[in-house]
C-alpha cells in the first residue's frame, strides 16, 4: 500500500472507532429507553424497530472495530 | 461531493484476511445461537458429539454437519406450528412468513423477526447499490406480492436506498407494461423467463421496450438465466437496457451479485455468508477456480431460523479474477450452473439444463420457450428437445435445424429429438419456469 492508501486506511479506521462507540451509545439509549417505557405498546414496538436497524449498523461497522481488537 | 460506490465501503473493501477473520468470528456467533436457542440444532450437534466450542479455526467449519432441505420439511412437522423447532426464537418474535416455491417439493416455510426482515433489506441494499440503483431511480416490481419471498425484500431495499417504488402487484402483464410507461419507470426486476415474456407481450401490444419505454436497468433472480450469455444479450437486445443478476434463496437470504464491471461473474457477500464449494460425489472441498461443485453456505445474521452449512444443491464454481470495481468479495463464474439433483446422466453424459437454453437462445430464429424431456425407451435414455421458431422463419427451418442439431451435440455430446411446435404454444411461465422434465424415474415405478 503506498503512503496515500496508508493514510487513507488510518483515517478510514480512526472514523470507524469514532462510528462504533456511537452505535454503542446509541444502543444504550435505546434500550434505557425501553427499561422506562416497557408497558407501553407504543414504545416498545418502535423501539424494536429501532433496535433491529442499530443491530444493522453494528454488522456494518461494530463487528469490523471488534475484529481490529482481536488482533 | 464524490459518490460512493459502495453500500459499505469498509465491509466491501476488507482486505482478505480480514474478512476471513470477519467470517470466522460470524460462523463461532451464529453457530453457539443456534446451540442454544434451537432444539433442532442442539440436538442435531449433540447426535454428531459437537459442541460450539470444538469450533476454533477456519479448518473446524467442516466438522459442522450440514443440513439439506429435507430435513427442513421434515422439522416443519414438529411444534412451533408451522415452523418447527428449529425456530430460535418464541414464536411471538416472529413477524414474516414467506415459503420457498416448492419447485423441488413440498414448500419450506420461513418465519423471520423484525431484525431478519430488515437484515434482508440490508444484503439487498449491497446488491442494488452495486448496480447502480440510486435515490433518482423510479423502480417497478411486476411481482405477486405474496406468500414467495421473491422481491419483497429487494423492494425494501430500494425503499432504503432511497428509489421511488412501484409495487405492480396484482396487475396483468399488459396493465404492468402500461404502468411502466405511463410513470417513466427506469428499473424493474424479474426473473428472466418474466422479462423476455414481459418484452414479448409489449411487442405484441405494439409497445417496443427499446424505443417505447424508459427501462434502463434490470436485475434478475430466481432462475439463472441472467448469467447465461445468450439469455442475457436477447433481454439486452429487446429491452436495450443493462441487466444484472443476483442469486438467492428464501432460507438463506441474498447472497450474491454482478455489478456494471462483473461481466458474468457474480461477487459473494462475504461478510453476510459463508460459500464452501463441495465436490458432489466426494465432498471434498474445492478452493481452486473453474472446478464445478455444490454450495454450502452459511448465513451469519439471521436469527428465527438460522441456516448453519446448508447444502443447497447449487452448482457453482470460482472465478480467478478479482473485479475492477474493487470489492475484495470472491466472485464466481457464471452463476448458478444447474442443480446438482439436475444435473444428470443422460446416454452416460454429464447434462446441465442451462447448456441447452444457452445453445437455444443464441439462435435468433428460436422463440424464448423450449422444453426438454428425457425418458426411456427400453434400456435406453431418449432426450426430445421441444422449441417453437418465431413467426416468419418458417422456410428456414431445415437450416435452423441442422445448426440447433450441431451446436447441442458441440455444448452438450449429446443427439436429441427435435420437436418444433406451433408459435406461442409452449408454456409461459410468470415465475420460476420448469422447463426441464426428467420422467424416467415417473417410469420405473
Amino acid at each position: 500500500m503506498n503512503l496515500s492508501g496508508e493514510r487513507r486506511r488510518r483515517i478510514m479506521d480512526e472514523r470507524l472507532i469514532m462510528l462504533s462507540e456511537k452505535i454503542r451509545d446509541l444502543r444504550g439509549i435505546s434500550e434505557e429507553i425501553l427499561r422506562i417505557g416497557g408497558d407501553i405498546p407504543a414504545l416498545t414496538k418502535n423501539m424494536k424497530k429501532i433496535l433491529a436497524n442499530i443491530k444493522m449498523l453494528e454488522l456494518n461497522f461494530s463487528d469490523l472495530v471488534e475484529l481490529e481488537r482481536k488482533e | 461531493m464524490k459518490e460512493e460506490i459502495y453500500w459499505n465501503p469498509y465491509i466491501e473493501t476488507l482486505p482478505r484476511e480480514k474478512l476471513r477473520m470477519l467470517q470466522l468470528k460470524k460462523f463461532k456467533r451464529i453457530l453457539k445461537w443456534a446451540y442454544d436457542n434451537s432444539p433442532f440444532y442442539k440436538r442435531y450437534y449433540q447426535s454428531f458429539g459437537l459442541e460450539p466450542e470444538d469450533i476454533r479455526t477456519f479448518e473446524d467449519i467442516r466438522k459442522v454437519p450440514k443440513i439439506e432441505k429435507d430435513m427442513l420439511r421434515d422439522i416443519q412437522k414438529r411444534e412451533p406450528f408451522p415452523y418447527g423447532d428449529i425456530l430460535a426464537v418464541p414464536l411471538e418474535e416472529v413477524v414474516a412468513f414467506r415459503q420457498t416455491s416448492g419447485t423441488t417439493g413440498v414448500p419450506v416455510y420461513q418465519g423471520d423477526t423484525w431484525q431478519d426482515w430488515e437484515w434482508q433489506a440490508e444484503c439487498w441494499s449491497y446488491i442494488l447499490y452495486a448496480q447502480t440503483y440510486r435515490p433518482r431511480d423510479r423502480v417497478f416490481f411486476p411481482f405477486g406480492y405474496n406468500v414467495f419471498t421473491a422481491f419483497w425484500n429487494a423492494h425494501y431495499a430500494a425503499e432504503k436506498i432511497g428509489c421511488e417504488v412501484i409495487p405492480g402487484g396484482v396487475l396483468n402483464t399488459e396493465a404492468r407494461i402500461l404502468k411502466m410507461r405511463e410513470l417513466k419507470c427506469n428499473a424493474f426486476m424479474a426473473t428472466p423467463t418474466y422479462v423476455l415474456g414481459m418484452g414479448e407481450t409489449a411487442l405484441k401490444m405494439g409497445i417496443d421496450p427499446k424505443k417505447d419505454l424508459f427501462i434502463e436497468k434490470i436485475t434478475c433472480a430466481g432462475e439463472p438465466g441472467a448469467s447465461i450469455p445468450s439469455t442475457r444479450k436477447r433481454i439486452e437486445e429487446i429491452w436495450g437496457a443493462k441487466v444484472y443478476d443476483h442469486i438467492g434463496a428464501t432460507e438463506i437470504g441474498a447472497w450474491s451479485f454482478s455489478c456494471p464491471h462483473s461481466g458474468f461473474m457474480l461477487h459473494v457477500n462475504e461478510a453476510f455468508f459463508l460459500v464452501e464449494i463441495e465436490d458432489v460425489e466426494t465432498g471434498e472441498l474445492i478452493e481452486e477456480p473453474g472446478r464445478q461443485g455444490k454450495m454450502v453456505v452459511t448465513t451469519f445474521d439471521r436469527i428465527a431460523k438460522p441456516c448453519i452449512r446448508f447444502d443447497s444443491k447449487d452448482v457453482i464454481k470460482w472465478a480467478d479474477i478479482e473485479c475492477e470495481c474493487g470489492r475484495t468479495f470472491r466472485m464466481i463464474d457464471g452463476g448458478v450452473i444447474g442443480r446438482a439433483d439436475d444435473i444428470t446422466k443422460v446416454k452416460g453424459v454429464l447434462l446441465a439444463p442451462t447448456a441447452i437454453e444457452e445453445v437455444v437462445r443464441s439462435i435468433p430464429e428460436l422463440s424464448d420457450e423450449y422444453e426438454v424431456i428425457v425418458t426411456k425407451k427400453g434400456d435406453i435414455d431418449d432426450i426430445t428437445l421441444r422449441i417453437e421458431i418465431k413467426p416468419g422463419y418458417e422456410k428456414k427451418e431445415k437450416e435452423i435445424l441442422t445448426r440447433l442439431q450441431n451446436d447441442l451435440r458441440i455444448k452438450t455430446n449429446l443427439g436429441y429429438n427435435i420437436e418444433i411446435h406451433p408459435y406461442g404454444s409452449l408454456p409461459r411461465y410468470d415465475v420460476k419456469a420448469r422447463r426441464f422434465k426428467d420422467l424416467r424415474k415417473h417410469q420405473q415405478v
